[in-house]
């Protein structure tokens, strides 16, 4: 049954490709239609997970990797901190299957971010836990890179959330 | 004693008169519709009453997080009082589910994780519904009406949270 959405996604692309004609264009697309998805998907994710609430950023990423994408990929990308300040952090996919069908981009579109959709779903799942973050993919396979990677910049410091809680 | 008449031989009731408009007292005086099953409970709250409970039940679990003795207090989490039970249950995007029940009923929290698993379900993968509105979806409404009847059934000895 993961075929069927990865040939959805292939076709979702595809579509938009045809709809815009700019690569950049297609990337916010995808972007903000993660969003849409990832603001639902958390409630899902910590409906179906019952885990405790994350400590840390570093705990946060541990989850995001270990727990949410091994539930909804099937895959656990491994994860590593990128900044002495603790707050930036890299995912590391060596499997994607959304890109199981996909040998490499085509010239035209060479700058395009095909998993872009994953990363607006993270984005708007941390800010449903009030985690504002920036997430973008730092090396992407189908564009001739060792591995994909997806970077997650936390942008507040954990200590604000207090002031912020409903 | 507080109680209203709900439903009568498992047709809803609404104030003197039942869904196809038939009134209750005269029904029930009638000896030709006996035996009748009558179920009683406490009054449905309307929904102006029910956005008025949310409204300052949200400020007092706000101000109750705060002023807690306990460092990191996660909020109210119920209200005892000698008629009901308020329980809440605060998911960590910040929605409240409130459930007033029986003081003696018991699996509110399992019950309260149930809904959560139905708001996700039937609200949030409806593409349809917009985030923070009233949730008019059919699906949600049957399932958290199946929640509601296996809460109720399992009665006082439900199992624990």
């Amino acid at each position: 049954s993961r075929e069927l959405l990865v040939l959805t996604y292939g076709a979702l692309v595809a579509q938009l490709c045809k709809d815009y004609e700019k690569d950049e264009d297609v990337n916010i697309c995808l972007d903000r239609m993660g969003y849409g998805i990832g603001v639902r998907l958390i409630d899902d994710f910590l409906a179906r997970s019952a885990v405790k609430k994350c400590r840390s950023y570093s705990e946060t990423a541990d989850m995001i990797a270990q727990v949410a994408f091994k539930m909804y990929l099937g895959v656990t990308p491994s994860v590593s901190c990128s900044s002495a300040a603790g707050n930036e952090f890299s995912l590391i996919l060596d499997k994607n299957p959304l890109v199981d069908f996909v040998e490499e981009l085509p010239a035209e579109r060479a700058s395009l971010c095909y998993c872009n959709l994953l990363c607006g779903v993270i984005r708007g799942a941390l800010e449903m836990v009030h985690l504002a973050a920036e997430v973008t993919f730092l090396q992407d396979r189908l564009k001739g890179d060792a591995v994909t990677e997806i970077g997650i910049t936390f942008l507040r410091k954990a200590e604000d959330r207090k002031h912020k809680r409903n | 004693v507080g109680h209203a008449v709900l439903a009568i031989n498992g047709a809803e009731v609404n104030g003197r008169f039942t869904a196809d408009g038939k009134d209750v007292l005269e029904f029930l005086g009638n000896p030709a519709n006996y035996p009748v099953s009558i179920r009683f409970g406490r009054h449905r709250l309307s929904s102006n009453e029910k956005l008025m409970l949310a409204s300052m039940f949200h400020s007092l679990f706000a101000i109750g997080s705060q002023l807690s003795p306990e460092v990191g207090s996660s909020g109210i989490e119920m209200l005892e009082t000698d008629t009901f039970k308020l329980h809440c249950f605060q998911t960590l995007t910040g929605i409240k589910f409130v459930v007033l029940a029986d003081p003696r009923q018991a699996g509110i929290d399992s019950l309260l994780r149930k809904i959560y698993e139905i708001y996700s379900d039937f609200a949030l993968k409806n593409p349809f519904y917009s985030l923070e509105m009233p949730i008019r979806c059919e699906l949600f409404d049957q399932n958290l009406k199946l929640a509601l009847e296996v809460a109720e059934k399992a009665g006082p000895f439900g199992p624990g949270s």
